[in-house]
This record gives structure tokens, C-alpha cells and sequence, in this order.
């Protein structure tokens, strides 16, 4: 089967964060991060190695956004990121339910 | 920039008094009246990017250092228990002084330190688990008997 494709670049999305253009929901990092710091430099540090394998899919919501799962300290992880000047990560959060991504199933 | 939580709201840097926020082991640290978040004005989302984290987490981290000194001094034991309590979890000889006087102890202590002086009982436990008795978990509340309250440690009482 083809490999889906995101609509976000990833090099656009990777060049962003790297330069520090990412926002991120403080409230909604707050419950799985002990503190700003960590959720921003783990989101980051996920960004810097996302991967077109770990795609999802594309939701066409009030703003267009890219869903990836990656796998994070040994757990499955749930990224939905959107571009508007600077890369938005919308979610950022355990996985609830298995998510289907390019390199297969990622399990919570 | 609008808000990608309500897609109603503009975020913009927001500070005032009467806001709290969950920081580390602390679910509602008081936040500093004059620290600016990014905030939606219409749903309150809060919103950061790495530069604006390193700047919240630098101002939190000193008001969370100050309230678990504070938690600590709400519960550290007296002088005659002190150096039991220091024996039992393994602290330095005069560490509880040392925060009496200003140092910051760990989240992980004080929350231990709160635990012993609800329940002074658990010190034993604690001594009797150090002893090699064996551990019994405590099953939740709902079911246990009432009255059954303690039971940790076998030959702990």
C-alpha cells in the first residue's frame, strides 16, 4: 500500500522548531509533563525526529492538521501539529487507542 | 496569533493575580502576578513556545521551591523525633534542622514528612520494613473491613 503523505511539510515543521518558532498548549502539557520546560524540549525533541513512517493522517478540523504516533519512553505516543507562521503542536499526549500510522500500528 | 484550542480567541501575554497552575508535584503553585503567559482571551488556553517555557519555568521554580520549604515546615517533627525520622529515611545527621534553617528539602521528602506526621504509625512500618519483616499491601479502602486501617507490616504494631 502507498505511504500517505502529510499536509504539513516535515522539513517546514522541523526547521520551525529547531529555530524555536513552535507553540504549544501550557495548560494542556501541564497534565503529562512536570513543568513548561520539559513538555517544550521534549515537543521539540519529538519534532527533530518525527518521521513521514510515523504519519497518520490528515484531519480537515477549523484548522488543518497532521497526526503522527510515535513511540516515547517505551509508550505510544499521539503528536496533531498545524503550521500558521509558526508550527502549532496542538496535541501532544499519550495515546488513548491504537493509532494507525505508515510503519504500522503504534499501541498505547 | 488565534488561538488553535477554541479557533474563537486571540492569544496574547496576560499576567494578574489569582492564577495557579500545576508544577510539578504541586497541583495549584500560585502563580506570580507579574509573570505574562500567552492566555486566549476567549477560552483561557495557555499557550508557550521554548523561550516563553524557559522563562515561566525559571519564575515557578523559585515560588515552587519556596512552598515545599514551606509544606516541610508545616510538618517536620520535633527535635526528639527528628533524629529518629533522619536514622529511619536515611538523611544526614541534622538534616531536618538544616531545613528548619533555610534548606529546601525534596518533593519526594516532604511528602513522606506529611505522611509520618498524619500517621505517626507508619514510622514503625517504615522501621519494621528496614528490619527485613515482611510486607503486606494495604488493599484499598473499599475492600477492607472498617477498623482494618494499618495493616502494613507483619509484626509492625
Amino acid at each position: 500500500m502507498k505511504a500517505k503523505k502529510p499536509h504539513w511539510s516535515l522539513e517546514d515543521a522541523k526547521r520551525l522548531a529547531a529555530e524555536g518558532r513552535l507553540f504549544l498548549s501550557k495548560t494542556k502539557a501541564q497534565a503529562f509533563f512536570p513543568d513548561p520546560w520539559t513538555a517544550a524540549t521534549k515537543a521539540q525533541a519529538v519534532i527533530a525526529d518525527l518521521t513521514e513512517r510515523q504519519f497518520a493522517h490528515t484531519l480537515q478540523q477549523t484548522d488543518i492538521c497532521d497526526v503522527y504516533g510515535v513511540r516515547l519512553d517505551g509508550k505510544g505516543w499521539y503528536v496533531k501539529l498545524t503550521i500558521d507562521d509558526l508550527l502549532v503542536i496542538v496535541s501532544l499526549h499519550p495515546l488513548e487507542k491504537p493509532l494507525k500510522t505508515n510503519a504500522g500500528e503504534v499501541k498505547p | 496569533m488565534k488561538c488553535h484550542n477554541c479557533h474563537m480567541g486571540t492569544v496574547s501575554p496576560v499576567a494578574g493575580p489569582g492564577r495557579t497552575t500545576r508544577y510539578k508535584s504541586l497541583p495549584n503553585l500560585a502563580v506570580p502576578a507579574d509573570l505574562a503567559i500567552m492566555t486566549c482571551n476567549h477560552c483561557a488556553e495557555e499557550w508557550m513556545a521554548p523561550a516563553d517555557a524557559k522563562r515561566i519555568d525559571e519564575v515557578l521554580d523559585v515560588v515552587y521551591r519556596q512552598e515545599l520549604r514551606r509544606r516541610a515546615l508545616e510538618v517536620l517533627p520535633g527535635p526528639h523525633e527528628a533524629a529518629r525520622i533522619e536514622r529511619d529515611l536515611g538523611l544526614s545527621h541534622g538534616y531536618i534542622s538544616r531545613i528548619r534553617k533555610g534548606k529546601v528539602p525534596s518533593a519526594d521528602l516532604v511528602a513522606l514528612l506529611a505522611l509520618i506526621y498524619k500517621r505517626p504509625g507508619l514510622l514503625r512500618e517504615i522501621e519494621a520494613f528496614w528490619e527485613g519483616k515482611a510486607v503486606k499491601r494495604v488493599q484499598p479502602k473499599s475492600k477492607r473491613r472498617s477498623g482494618d486501617d494499618e495493616a502494613v507490616v507483619e509484626g509492625a504494631a
